[in-house]
Protein backbone atom coordinates (compact mmCIF):
# COMPACT_ATOMS: atom_id res chain seq x y z
CA UNK A 1 0.00 0.00 0.00
CA UNK A 2 1.28 3.48 -0.91
CA UNK A 3 3.06 5.40 1.80
CA UNK A 4 1.47 8.74 0.86
CA UNK A 5 -2.02 7.35 1.36
CA UNK A 6 -3.41 7.81 4.85
CA UNK A 7 -6.55 5.77 4.24
CA UNK A 8 -6.78 2.71 2.00
CA UNK A 9 -9.67 0.27 1.80
CA UNK A 10 -9.87 -2.72 -0.50
CA UNK A 11 -13.07 -4.60 -1.22
CA UNK A 12 -14.47 -3.46 2.13
CA UNK A 13 -17.77 -5.08 3.09
CA UNK A 14 -19.99 -4.90 6.12
CA UNK A 15 -23.16 -6.90 6.61
CA UNK A 16 -25.60 -6.44 9.51
CA UNK A 17 -28.15 -8.87 10.82
CA UNK A 18 -31.43 -7.00 11.15
CA UNK A 19 -34.26 -8.29 13.32
CA UNK A 20 -37.71 -8.24 11.70
CA UNK A 21 -40.94 -7.93 13.64
CA UNK A 22 -44.47 -7.99 12.32
CA UNK A 23 -47.18 -5.81 13.76
CA UNK A 24 -49.28 -6.80 16.77
CA UNK A 25 -49.10 -8.60 20.09
CA UNK A 26 -49.14 -12.17 18.75
CA UNK A 27 -46.35 -11.37 16.31
CA UNK A 28 -44.33 -9.89 19.18
CA UNK A 29 -44.92 -13.03 21.26
CA UNK A 30 -43.92 -15.23 18.34
CA UNK A 31 -40.82 -13.08 17.83
CA UNK A 32 -39.58 -13.93 21.31
CA UNK A 33 -39.43 -17.66 20.55
CA UNK A 34 -38.86 -17.65 16.79
CA UNK A 35 -37.05 -14.43 15.97
CA UNK A 36 -36.92 -13.51 12.30
CA UNK A 37 -33.99 -11.67 10.85
CA UNK A 38 -32.31 -11.01 7.56
CA UNK A 39 -28.93 -9.74 6.48
CA UNK A 40 -28.42 -6.28 5.09
CA UNK A 41 -25.25 -5.39 3.26
CA UNK A 42 -24.42 -1.83 4.39
CA UNK A 43 -21.09 -1.55 2.57
CA UNK A 44 -20.30 -3.62 -0.47
CA UNK A 45 -16.78 -3.95 -1.91
CA UNK A 46 -15.64 -0.39 -1.22
CA UNK A 47 -12.24 0.55 -2.68
CA UNK A 48 -10.99 3.91 -1.53
CA UNK A 49 -7.66 5.66 -1.25
CA UNK A 50 -7.19 9.02 0.46
CA UNK A 51 -3.88 10.87 0.41
CA UNK A 52 -2.33 12.42 3.49
CA UNK A 53 -3.69 15.91 4.10
CA UNK A 54 -6.64 15.55 1.71
CA UNK A 55 -10.08 16.87 2.64
CA UNK A 56 -12.57 14.51 1.02
CA UNK A 57 -16.34 14.63 0.98
CA UNK A 58 -18.04 11.29 1.50
CA UNK A 59 -21.53 11.59 0.11
CA UNK A 60 -24.60 9.49 -0.33
CA UNK A 61 -28.29 9.37 0.56
CA UNK A 62 -29.53 8.10 3.95
CA UNK A 63 -28.64 4.44 4.43
CA UNK A 64 -25.95 4.55 1.74
CA UNK A 65 -23.29 3.19 4.12
CA UNK A 66 -21.38 6.40 4.87
CA UNK A 67 -21.56 6.23 8.66
CA UNK A 68 -20.91 2.47 8.64
CA UNK A 69 -17.74 3.13 6.64
CA UNK A 70 -16.65 5.86 9.06
CA UNK A 71 -17.28 3.49 11.96
CA UNK A 72 -15.11 0.82 10.34
CA UNK A 73 -12.36 3.35 9.63
CA UNK A 74 -12.39 4.58 13.21
CA UNK A 75 -12.28 1.04 14.64
CA UNK A 76 -15.78 1.02 16.10
CA UNK A 77 -16.96 -1.98 14.15
CA UNK A 78 -15.32 -4.86 12.35
CA UNK A 79 -15.57 -5.22 8.60
CA UNK A 80 -17.25 -8.44 7.46
CA UNK A 81 -14.58 -8.81 4.79
CA UNK A 82 -12.01 -6.80 2.88
CA UNK A 83 -9.12 -4.77 4.24
CA UNK A 84 -8.60 -1.35 5.80
CA UNK A 85 -5.38 0.47 6.47
CA UNK A 86 -5.43 3.87 8.15
CA UNK A 87 -2.00 5.39 8.84
CA UNK A 88 -0.71 1.85 8.42
CA UNK A 89 -2.94 0.50 11.21
CA UNK A 90 -5.86 -1.87 11.08
CA UNK A 91 -8.46 0.24 12.88
CA UNK A 92 -10.50 -2.61 14.41
CA UNK A 93 -7.45 -3.69 16.42
CA UNK A 94 -7.96 -0.46 18.38
CA UNK A 95 -4.27 0.11 18.93
CA UNK A 96 -3.80 2.98 21.41
CA UNK A 97 -1.24 4.57 19.11
CA UNK A 98 -3.78 4.55 16.30
CA UNK A 99 -6.64 5.86 18.43
CA UNK A 100 -4.35 8.64 19.66
CA UNK A 101 -3.91 9.84 16.09
CA UNK A 102 -7.54 9.98 14.98
CA UNK A 103 -10.68 11.77 16.00
CA UNK A 104 -14.31 11.11 15.26
CA UNK A 105 -16.85 13.92 15.41
CA UNK A 106 -20.50 12.94 15.10
CA UNK A 107 -22.93 15.80 14.78
CA UNK A 108 -25.62 13.93 16.68
CA UNK A 109 -23.50 12.48 19.48
CA UNK A 110 -21.52 14.28 22.10
CA UNK A 111 -18.24 13.99 23.94
CA UNK A 112 -19.01 16.76 26.39
CA UNK A 113 -20.15 15.90 29.90
CA UNK A 114 -23.69 17.20 29.99
CA UNK A 115 -23.68 18.60 33.53
CA UNK A 116 -20.21 20.09 33.42
CA UNK A 117 -18.55 23.04 31.68
CA UNK A 118 -16.55 22.06 28.56
CA UNK A 119 -13.29 22.94 30.30
CA UNK A 120 -13.76 19.84 32.53
CA UNK A 121 -14.18 17.57 29.49
CA UNK A 122 -11.10 19.17 27.95
CA UNK A 123 -9.13 18.48 31.15
CA UNK A 124 -10.12 14.79 30.96
CA UNK A 125 -9.04 14.64 27.33
CA UNK A 126 -5.70 16.19 28.26
CA UNK A 127 -5.09 13.17 30.52
CA UNK A 128 -6.45 10.63 28.02
CA UNK A 129 -4.14 11.90 25.28
CA UNK A 130 -1.22 12.49 27.64
CA UNK A 131 -0.79 16.15 26.74
CA UNK A 132 1.55 18.20 28.94
CA UNK A 133 0.07 21.13 30.84
CA UNK A 134 2.01 23.71 28.81
CA UNK A 135 1.05 22.11 25.50
CA UNK A 136 -2.56 21.84 26.66
CA UNK A 137 -2.64 25.55 27.48
CA UNK A 138 -1.14 26.51 24.10
CA UNK A 139 -3.46 24.26 22.07
CA UNK A 140 -6.49 25.30 24.06
CA UNK A 141 -5.74 29.01 23.57
CA UNK A 142 -5.36 28.40 19.85
CA UNK A 143 -8.62 26.44 19.52
CA UNK A 144 -10.54 28.85 21.72
CA UNK A 145 -9.45 31.71 19.49
CA UNK A 146 -10.19 29.88 16.24
CA UNK A 147 -13.58 28.61 17.42
CA UNK A 148 -14.49 31.74 19.36
CA UNK A 149 -15.55 29.83 22.45
CA UNK A 150 -13.89 31.83 25.17
CA UNK A 151 -17.27 32.58 26.77
CA UNK A 152 -18.49 28.98 26.64
CA UNK A 153 -15.75 27.11 28.50
CA UNK A 154 -17.06 27.63 32.01
CA UNK A 155 -20.77 27.18 31.34
CA UNK A 156 -22.48 23.79 31.83
CA UNK A 157 -22.68 22.00 28.47
CA UNK A 158 -26.43 21.55 28.80
CA UNK A 159 -26.86 25.34 29.04
CA UNK A 160 -24.97 26.04 25.80
CA UNK A 161 -26.70 26.59 22.48
CA UNK A 162 -26.36 23.86 19.84
CA UNK A 163 -23.85 25.98 17.91
CA UNK A 164 -21.73 26.66 20.99
CA UNK A 165 -21.84 22.98 21.93
CA UNK A 166 -20.73 21.91 18.46
CA UNK A 167 -17.80 24.30 18.53
CA UNK A 168 -16.81 23.00 21.98
CA UNK A 169 -17.15 19.44 20.64
CA UNK A 170 -14.69 20.36 17.90
CA UNK A 171 -12.27 21.77 20.47
CA UNK A 172 -12.45 18.49 22.43
CA UNK A 173 -12.01 16.40 19.27
CA UNK A 174 -9.03 18.42 18.04
CA UNK A 175 -7.18 18.92 21.31
CA UNK A 176 -4.76 16.06 20.58
CA UNK A 177 -4.10 17.31 17.01
CA UNK A 178 -5.38 14.21 15.22
CA UNK A 179 -3.75 13.29 11.92
CA UNK A 180 -7.04 11.84 10.72
CA UNK A 181 -10.37 13.49 11.33
CA UNK A 182 -13.64 11.74 10.61
CA UNK A 183 -16.46 14.27 10.51
CA UNK A 184 -19.94 12.78 10.42
CA UNK A 185 -22.42 15.58 9.69
CA UNK A 186 -20.70 18.20 11.83
CA UNK A 187 -23.16 20.97 10.90
CA UNK A 188 -26.39 19.01 11.33
CA UNK A 189 -29.11 20.99 13.08
CA UNK A 190 -27.14 24.26 13.12
CA UNK A 191 -28.59 27.48 11.77
CA UNK A 192 -27.16 28.90 8.55
CA UNK A 193 -24.91 31.41 10.30
CA UNK A 194 -23.46 28.78 12.61
CA UNK A 195 -22.97 26.36 9.69
CA UNK A 196 -20.88 29.05 8.00
CA UNK A 197 -18.77 29.59 11.11
CA UNK A 198 -18.11 25.88 11.51
CA UNK A 199 -17.20 25.60 7.82
CA UNK A 200 -14.87 28.59 8.04
CA UNK A 201 -13.21 27.05 11.08
CA UNK A 202 -12.74 23.68 9.38
CA UNK A 203 -11.18 25.30 6.32
CA UNK A 204 -8.88 27.39 8.49
CA UNK A 205 -7.94 24.39 10.65
CA UNK A 206 -7.22 22.20 7.64
CA UNK A 207 -5.08 24.90 6.04
CA UNK A 208 -3.09 25.36 9.23
CA UNK A 209 -2.55 21.75 10.36
CA UNK A 210 -3.22 19.71 7.19
CA UNK A 211 -4.96 16.71 8.81
CA UNK A 212 -6.56 14.16 6.52
CA UNK A 213 -10.31 14.78 6.73
CA UNK A 214 -13.15 12.58 5.62
CA UNK A 215 -16.42 14.49 5.81
CA UNK A 216 -19.98 13.31 5.45
CA UNK A 217 -22.76 15.85 5.19
CA UNK A 218 -26.23 16.22 3.78
CA UNK A 219 -25.66 19.96 3.41
CA UNK A 220 -24.33 20.62 -0.05
CA UNK A 221 -23.03 24.01 1.14
CA UNK A 222 -20.58 22.06 3.36
CA UNK A 223 -19.41 20.01 0.41
CA UNK A 224 -19.05 22.93 -1.96
CA UNK A 225 -17.28 25.12 0.60
CA UNK A 226 -14.92 22.51 2.00
CA UNK A 227 -13.94 19.79 -0.45
CA UNK A 228 -12.45 19.41 -3.89
CA UNK A 229 -12.73 15.65 -4.07
CA UNK A 230 -15.85 13.63 -3.38
CA UNK A 231 -16.54 9.94 -3.03
CA UNK A 232 -20.17 9.10 -3.60
CA UNK A 233 -21.70 5.85 -2.40
CA UNK A 234 -25.16 4.46 -2.73
CA UNK A 235 -26.49 1.21 -1.24
CA UNK A 236 -22.97 0.42 -0.07
CA UNK A 237 -21.46 0.74 -3.53
CA UNK A 238 -19.06 3.44 -4.70
CA UNK A 239 -20.59 5.21 -7.66
CA UNK A 240 -18.24 8.14 -8.07
CA UNK A 241 -14.75 9.16 -6.96
CA UNK A 242 -13.27 12.38 -8.32
CA UNK A 243 -13.29 16.14 -8.12
CA UNK A 244 -16.45 18.04 -7.44
CA UNK A 245 -16.10 19.85 -10.78
CA UNK A 246 -15.76 16.62 -12.73
CA UNK A 247 -18.80 15.25 -10.92
CA UNK A 248 -20.79 18.24 -12.12
CA UNK A 249 -19.59 17.81 -15.68
CA UNK A 250 -19.99 14.05 -15.72
CA UNK A 251 -23.42 13.91 -14.22
CA UNK A 252 -25.04 17.17 -15.25
CA UNK A 253 -26.88 16.69 -18.46
CA UNK A 254 -28.48 20.09 -18.28
CA UNK A 255 -27.56 23.72 -17.70
CA UNK A 256 -29.66 26.52 -16.30
CA UNK A 257 -30.21 29.39 -18.69
CA UNK A 258 -31.64 32.65 -17.36
CA UNK A 259 -32.54 35.30 -19.90
CA UNK A 260 -34.06 38.76 -19.48
CA UNK A 261 -35.44 40.49 -22.60
CA UNK A 262 -35.93 44.19 -23.24
CA UNK A 263 -39.15 43.04 -24.91
CA UNK A 264 -40.11 39.45 -25.54
CA UNK A 265 -39.33 38.57 -29.20
CA UNK A 266 -42.33 37.70 -31.33
CA UNK A 267 -43.07 33.99 -31.39
CA UNK A 268 -40.64 33.26 -28.53
CA UNK A 269 -41.49 30.10 -26.62
CA UNK A 270 -39.16 28.94 -23.83
CA UNK A 271 -40.45 25.39 -24.26
CA UNK A 272 -38.71 25.30 -27.63
CA UNK A 273 -35.36 25.38 -25.79
CA UNK A 274 -35.95 23.17 -22.78
CA UNK A 275 -37.90 22.80 -19.52
CA UNK A 276 -39.30 26.06 -18.13
CA UNK A 277 -38.36 26.63 -14.48
CA UNK A 278 -40.06 30.01 -14.05
CA UNK A 279 -41.21 33.12 -15.88
CA UNK A 280 -41.51 36.62 -14.39
CA UNK A 281 -42.51 39.13 -17.07
CA UNK A 282 -39.67 39.32 -19.60
CA UNK A 283 -37.42 37.08 -17.41
CA UNK A 284 -37.28 33.33 -18.13
CA UNK A 285 -35.34 30.49 -16.57
CA UNK A 286 -35.07 27.21 -18.47
CA UNK A 287 -33.18 23.95 -18.16
CA UNK A 288 -31.49 23.13 -21.45
CA UNK A 289 -29.39 20.18 -22.66
CA UNK A 290 -25.69 20.85 -21.97
CA UNK A 291 -24.68 20.29 -25.64
CA UNK A 292 -27.19 22.87 -26.86
CA UNK A 293 -26.27 25.58 -24.33
CA UNK A 294 -23.86 27.59 -26.52
CA UNK A 295 -26.05 27.39 -29.62
CA UNK A 296 -29.17 28.45 -27.69
CA UNK A 297 -27.39 31.44 -26.13
CA UNK A 298 -26.12 32.52 -29.54
CA UNK A 299 -29.61 32.23 -31.09
CA UNK A 300 -31.12 34.32 -28.30
CA UNK A 301 -28.48 37.04 -28.63
CA UNK A 302 -29.13 37.13 -32.38
CA UNK A 303 -32.69 38.38 -31.70
CA UNK A 304 -31.09 41.65 -30.51
CA UNK A 305 -33.55 41.87 -27.61
CA UNK A 306 -31.53 40.26 -24.82
CA UNK A 307 -30.87 42.49 -21.79
CA UNK A 308 -29.11 39.88 -19.74
CA UNK A 309 -28.25 36.19 -20.19
CA UNK A 310 -26.53 33.75 -17.82
CA UNK A 311 -25.67 30.07 -18.11
CA UNK A 312 -25.16 28.18 -14.84
CA UNK A 313 -24.47 24.64 -13.74
CA UNK A 314 -27.40 22.80 -12.16
CA UNK A 315 -27.25 22.69 -8.31
CA UNK A 316 -25.09 19.88 -6.89
CA UNK A 317 -28.11 18.51 -4.97
CA UNK A 318 -29.81 17.83 -8.28
CA UNK A 319 -26.67 16.29 -9.71
CA UNK A 320 -26.41 13.91 -6.78
CA UNK A 321 -30.11 13.20 -6.96
CA UNK A 322 -29.69 12.16 -10.58
CA UNK A 323 -26.67 10.04 -9.70
CA UNK A 324 -28.53 8.20 -6.93
CA UNK A 325 -31.58 7.74 -9.14
CA UNK A 326 -29.48 6.20 -11.88
CA UNK B 1 -3.81 -5.85 27.11
CA UNK B 2 -0.87 -8.01 28.25
CA UNK B 3 0.96 -7.57 31.58
CA UNK B 4 3.77 -5.48 30.08
CA UNK B 5 1.36 -3.08 28.39
CA UNK B 6 -0.69 -2.96 31.58
CA UNK B 7 2.32 -2.01 33.73
CA UNK B 8 3.33 0.67 31.19
CA UNK B 9 -0.18 2.02 30.89
CA UNK B 10 -1.10 1.85 34.59
CA UNK B 11 0.26 5.30 35.63
CA UNK B 12 -1.56 7.02 32.75
CA UNK B 13 -4.79 5.16 33.50
CA UNK B 14 -4.45 6.04 37.21
CA UNK B 15 -4.09 9.74 36.31
CA UNK B 16 -7.12 9.53 34.02
CA UNK B 17 -9.12 7.83 36.76
CA UNK B 18 -8.22 10.57 39.26
CA UNK B 19 -9.24 13.21 36.71
CA UNK B 20 -12.56 11.41 36.13
CA UNK B 21 -13.23 11.17 39.86
CA UNK B 22 -12.39 14.85 40.33
CA UNK B 23 -14.88 15.57 37.57
CA UNK B 24 -17.48 13.38 39.30
CA UNK B 25 -16.95 15.38 42.48
CA UNK B 26 -17.34 18.64 40.56
CA UNK B 27 -20.52 17.20 39.06
CA UNK B 28 -21.84 16.26 42.50
CA UNK B 29 -21.08 19.79 43.71
CA UNK B 30 -23.19 21.20 40.89
CA UNK B 31 -26.16 19.74 42.77
CA UNK B 32 -25.06 20.46 46.33
CA UNK B 33 -28.44 20.03 48.04
CA UNK B 34 -29.01 16.68 46.34
CA UNK B 35 -25.49 15.66 47.37
CA UNK B 36 -26.03 16.53 51.05
CA UNK B 37 -29.50 14.92 51.10
CA UNK B 38 -28.02 11.77 49.55
CA UNK B 39 -25.36 11.49 52.24
CA UNK B 40 -27.95 12.12 54.95
CA UNK B 41 -30.40 9.56 53.50
CA UNK B 42 -27.62 7.00 53.34
CA UNK B 43 -26.64 7.46 56.94
CA UNK B 44 -30.31 7.11 57.95
CA UNK B 45 -30.68 3.96 55.83
CA UNK B 46 -27.66 2.48 57.57
CA UNK B 47 -29.06 3.33 61.00
CA UNK B 48 -32.45 1.76 60.18
CA UNK B 49 -30.66 -1.47 59.24
CA UNK B 50 -28.82 -1.33 62.54
CA UNK B 51 -32.05 -0.81 64.49
CA UNK B 52 -33.56 -3.83 62.66
CA UNK B 53 -30.75 -6.03 63.95
CA UNK B 54 -31.33 -4.53 67.40
CA UNK B 55 -34.98 -5.73 67.24
CA UNK B 56 -33.94 -9.23 66.09
CA UNK B 57 -31.54 -9.61 68.98
CA UNK B 58 -34.01 -8.31 71.53
CA UNK B 59 -36.00 -11.55 71.01
CA UNK B 60 -33.19 -14.00 70.11
CA UNK B 61 -29.61 -14.59 71.28
CA UNK B 62 -28.34 -15.65 67.87
CA UNK B 63 -29.44 -15.96 64.25
CA UNK B 64 -28.33 -19.19 62.53
CA UNK B 65 -25.40 -19.38 64.94
CA UNK B 66 -24.37 -15.74 64.58
CA UNK B 67 -24.05 -13.80 67.85
CA UNK B 68 -25.07 -10.14 68.04
CA UNK B 69 -21.56 -8.64 67.69
CA UNK B 70 -20.68 -11.04 64.87
CA UNK B 71 -23.89 -10.09 63.15
CA UNK B 72 -23.08 -6.40 63.50
CA UNK B 73 -19.65 -7.04 61.95
CA UNK B 74 -21.41 -8.94 59.17
CA UNK B 75 -23.74 -5.99 58.64
CA UNK B 76 -20.79 -3.54 58.52
CA UNK B 77 -19.04 -5.72 55.92
CA UNK B 78 -22.22 -6.11 53.87
CA UNK B 79 -22.73 -2.34 53.90
CA UNK B 80 -19.09 -1.74 52.96
CA UNK B 81 -19.39 -3.92 49.86
CA UNK B 82 -22.93 -2.80 49.10
CA UNK B 83 -22.03 0.92 49.37
CA UNK B 84 -18.81 0.50 47.38
CA UNK B 85 -20.93 -1.05 44.65
CA UNK B 86 -23.24 1.96 44.76
CA UNK B 87 -20.34 4.42 44.88
CA UNK B 88 -18.26 2.92 42.05
CA UNK B 89 -20.09 0.35 39.96
CA UNK B 90 -23.79 1.23 39.95
CA UNK B 91 -23.43 4.78 38.50
CA UNK B 92 -21.35 3.30 35.69
CA UNK B 93 -23.89 0.54 35.08
CA UNK B 94 -26.59 3.21 34.82
CA UNK B 95 -24.43 5.39 32.57
CA UNK B 96 -23.78 2.40 30.33
CA UNK B 97 -27.46 2.18 29.48
CA UNK B 98 -27.42 5.84 28.47
CA UNK B 99 -24.23 5.41 26.44
CA UNK B 100 -25.54 2.43 24.49
CA UNK B 101 -28.97 3.90 23.82
CA UNK B 102 -27.70 7.33 22.75
CA UNK B 103 -24.88 5.89 20.67
CA UNK B 104 -22.33 7.93 22.67
CA UNK B 105 -20.50 4.65 23.31
CA UNK B 106 -19.10 5.15 19.80
CA UNK B 107 -17.08 8.12 20.98
CA UNK B 108 -15.80 6.28 24.07
CA UNK B 109 -14.58 3.41 21.90
CA UNK B 110 -12.41 5.75 19.84
CA UNK B 111 -10.34 6.86 22.85
CA UNK B 112 -6.83 5.47 23.42
CA UNK B 113 -7.70 3.96 26.78
CA UNK B 114 -8.92 0.63 28.13
CA UNK B 115 -12.65 0.76 27.42
CA UNK B 116 -13.41 -1.73 30.18
CA UNK B 117 -11.51 0.39 32.67
CA UNK B 118 -13.07 3.63 31.52
CA UNK B 119 -16.64 2.35 31.53
CA UNK B 120 -16.28 0.50 34.83
CA UNK B 121 -14.85 3.25 36.98
CA UNK B 122 -15.22 6.65 35.36
CA UNK B 123 -18.15 7.79 37.49
CA UNK B 124 -18.39 7.93 41.25
CA UNK B 125 -21.51 8.54 43.25
CA UNK B 126 -20.29 10.54 46.24
CA UNK B 127 -23.68 10.85 47.87
CA UNK B 128 -23.55 7.10 48.60
CA UNK B 129 -20.54 7.64 50.87
CA UNK B 130 -22.73 8.00 53.97
CA UNK B 131 -23.23 4.22 54.27
CA UNK B 132 -19.59 3.48 53.55
CA UNK B 133 -18.20 5.71 56.27
CA UNK B 134 -20.79 4.73 58.89
CA UNK B 135 -20.06 1.05 58.27
CA UNK B 136 -16.31 1.71 58.75
CA UNK B 137 -17.07 3.50 62.01
CA UNK B 138 -19.16 0.51 63.17
CA UNK B 139 -16.43 -1.99 62.25
CA UNK B 140 -13.72 0.04 63.95
CA UNK B 141 -15.97 0.57 66.97
CA UNK B 142 -16.56 -3.21 67.31
CA UNK B 143 -12.83 -3.85 67.10
CA UNK B 144 -11.77 -0.96 69.40
CA UNK B 145 -14.21 -2.00 72.13
CA UNK B 146 -13.03 -5.59 71.92
CA UNK B 147 -16.42 -6.93 70.83
CA UNK B 148 -14.71 -8.69 67.94
CA UNK B 149 -11.30 -10.20 68.52
CA UNK B 150 -9.22 -10.14 65.36
CA UNK B 151 -6.09 -12.30 65.08
CA UNK B 152 -3.38 -11.67 62.48
CA UNK B 153 -4.35 -14.85 60.60
CA UNK B 154 -8.02 -13.86 60.59
CA UNK B 155 -7.13 -10.42 59.32
CA UNK B 156 -5.03 -11.94 56.55
CA UNK B 157 -7.85 -14.32 55.54
CA UNK B 158 -10.35 -11.47 55.80
CA UNK B 159 -8.48 -9.39 53.23
CA UNK B 160 -8.14 -12.46 51.00
CA UNK B 161 -11.89 -13.08 51.29
CA UNK B 162 -12.59 -9.39 50.68
CA UNK B 163 -10.56 -9.55 47.46
CA UNK B 164 -12.69 -12.55 46.36
CA UNK B 165 -15.83 -10.65 47.27
CA UNK B 166 -14.90 -7.59 45.17
CA UNK B 167 -13.85 -9.86 42.31
CA UNK B 168 -17.23 -11.64 42.26
CA UNK B 169 -19.20 -8.40 42.43
CA UNK B 170 -17.07 -6.89 39.67
CA UNK B 171 -17.40 -10.02 37.49
CA UNK B 172 -21.17 -9.93 37.82
CA UNK B 173 -21.13 -6.21 37.04
CA UNK B 174 -18.98 -6.80 33.95
CA UNK B 175 -21.33 -9.56 32.74
CA UNK B 176 -24.22 -7.10 32.98
CA UNK B 177 -22.26 -4.38 31.17
CA UNK B 178 -21.51 -6.84 28.36
CA UNK B 179 -25.17 -7.89 28.19
CA UNK B 180 -26.11 -4.20 27.97
CA UNK B 181 -23.97 -3.88 24.84
CA UNK B 182 -25.55 -6.95 23.30
CA UNK B 183 -29.19 -6.23 24.06
CA UNK B 184 -28.96 -2.42 24.10
CA UNK B 185 -31.32 -2.19 27.07
CA UNK B 186 -30.22 -2.25 30.67
CA UNK B 187 -32.98 -1.26 33.07
CA UNK B 188 -33.70 -4.86 34.16
CA UNK B 189 -30.00 -5.63 34.39
CA UNK B 190 -29.53 -3.03 37.12
CA UNK B 191 -32.46 -4.62 38.99
CA UNK B 192 -30.79 -8.03 38.66
CA UNK B 193 -27.77 -6.60 40.46
CA UNK B 194 -30.09 -5.43 43.22
CA UNK B 195 -31.61 -8.94 43.60
CA UNK B 196 -28.12 -10.36 43.72
CA UNK B 197 -27.38 -8.21 46.77
CA UNK B 198 -30.62 -9.24 48.47
CA UNK B 199 -29.17 -12.75 48.83
CA UNK B 200 -26.05 -11.26 50.43
CA UNK B 201 -27.88 -9.26 53.08
CA UNK B 202 -28.02 -12.21 55.51
CA UNK B 203 -25.43 -14.91 56.28
CA UNK B 204 -25.83 -17.96 54.01
CA UNK B 205 -26.25 -20.01 57.23
CA UNK B 206 -29.90 -18.88 57.32
CA UNK B 207 -30.56 -20.89 54.13
CA UNK B 208 -31.16 -24.70 53.97
CA UNK B 209 -28.05 -26.88 53.73
CA UNK B 210 -28.33 -27.58 49.98
CA UNK B 211 -28.70 -23.87 49.14
CA UNK B 212 -25.69 -23.11 51.33
CA UNK B 213 -23.61 -25.72 49.47
CA UNK B 214 -24.70 -24.21 46.18
CA UNK B 215 -23.74 -20.70 47.36
CA UNK B 216 -20.26 -21.87 48.36
CA UNK B 217 -19.40 -24.28 45.57
CA UNK B 218 -21.01 -22.91 42.39
CA UNK B 219 -22.82 -19.59 42.77
CA UNK B 220 -20.42 -17.63 44.97
CA UNK B 221 -23.01 -15.74 47.05
CA UNK B 222 -21.34 -16.87 50.28
CA UNK B 223 -18.07 -15.24 49.28
CA UNK B 224 -19.64 -11.80 48.91
CA UNK B 225 -20.34 -11.14 52.60
CA UNK B 226 -20.62 -14.30 54.71
CA UNK B 227 -17.06 -15.61 54.24
CA UNK B 228 -15.33 -12.21 54.76
CA UNK B 229 -17.44 -11.62 57.89
CA UNK B 230 -16.71 -15.11 59.20
CA UNK B 231 -13.01 -14.69 58.42
CA UNK B 232 -12.90 -11.54 60.52
CA UNK B 233 -15.03 -12.65 63.47
CA UNK B 234 -14.67 -16.40 64.01
CA UNK B 235 -12.13 -17.38 61.35
CA UNK B 236 -12.45 -19.68 58.33
CA UNK B 237 -10.40 -22.51 56.91
CA UNK B 238 -7.67 -21.16 54.59
CA UNK B 239 -8.84 -23.74 52.03
CA UNK B 240 -12.22 -21.94 51.86
CA UNK B 241 -10.52 -18.66 50.93
CA UNK B 242 -8.24 -20.46 48.45
CA UNK B 243 -11.31 -22.02 46.80
CA UNK B 244 -12.92 -18.57 46.72
CA UNK B 245 -9.76 -17.15 45.14
CA UNK B 246 -9.81 -19.85 42.48
CA UNK B 247 -13.49 -19.24 41.71
CA UNK B 248 -12.88 -15.46 41.67
CA UNK B 249 -10.12 -15.79 39.06
CA UNK B 250 -12.33 -18.07 36.93
CA UNK B 251 -15.23 -15.60 37.15
CA UNK B 252 -13.00 -12.62 36.32
CA UNK B 253 -11.57 -14.34 33.25
CA UNK B 254 -15.02 -15.49 32.11
CA UNK B 255 -16.45 -11.98 32.55
CA UNK B 256 -13.50 -10.44 30.72
CA UNK B 257 -13.93 -12.90 27.84
CA UNK B 258 -17.67 -12.19 27.67
CA UNK B 259 -16.98 -8.44 27.71
CA UNK B 260 -14.41 -8.66 24.91
CA UNK B 261 -16.80 -10.71 22.80
CA UNK B 262 -19.56 -8.15 23.37
CA UNK B 263 -17.28 -5.26 22.37
CA UNK B 264 -16.16 -7.16 19.26
CA UNK B 265 -19.77 -7.76 18.24
CA UNK B 266 -20.83 -4.17 18.95
CA UNK B 267 -22.68 -2.82 15.94
CA UNK B 268 -23.34 0.72 17.18
CA UNK B 269 -26.64 2.55 16.75
CA UNK B 270 -27.78 3.60 13.28
CA UNK B 271 -25.53 4.15 10.38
Amino acid sequence: METSSSIVTRNLCRTFEVRRKSEGFLASLKGIFWPRSNFVRAVSGLDMEIQTGELVGFLGPNGAGKTTTLKMLSGLIFPTSGSISVLGFQPFQRDYEYLGRISLVMGQKQNLWWDLPPIETLAIHREIYNISQAEFRARLDELVEMLEIVDCLDIQARKLSLGQRMRCELAVALLHRPQILFLDEPTIGLDILMQKRVRAFLLNYHERFRPTILLTSHYMEDVIALVQRVIVINRGLKIYDGTLNELSKAARLEKILTVTFQSIPEGFSPLAFGKLIFQEGPRFQVKIPREKAAETASNLYSTGKVLDLTLEEAPIEEVLGELFAS
Amino acid sequence: MNFRTFSLEFPRHARILIQFWKTSLVQAMEYRVNFMLGIGANAIDFTIGLVQYGFFFSVANSIAGWQKDQMLAFYAIFMTIFSLHFIVLFPNLEAMSQLVNSGALDLVLTKPISVQFLLSFRKLSFDEMGSFFTSQVLLLGLWATGRIDVSAQNLFLFFGALFCSFSFVYSFFLFLMAIAIRIEKLQNMAELMWSFFTFCRYPVDVFPRWVRSLFISLIPIAFITTIPAKALTVGVEPSTVIWGGFLAVVFLFAARFFWKTAIASYTSAGG
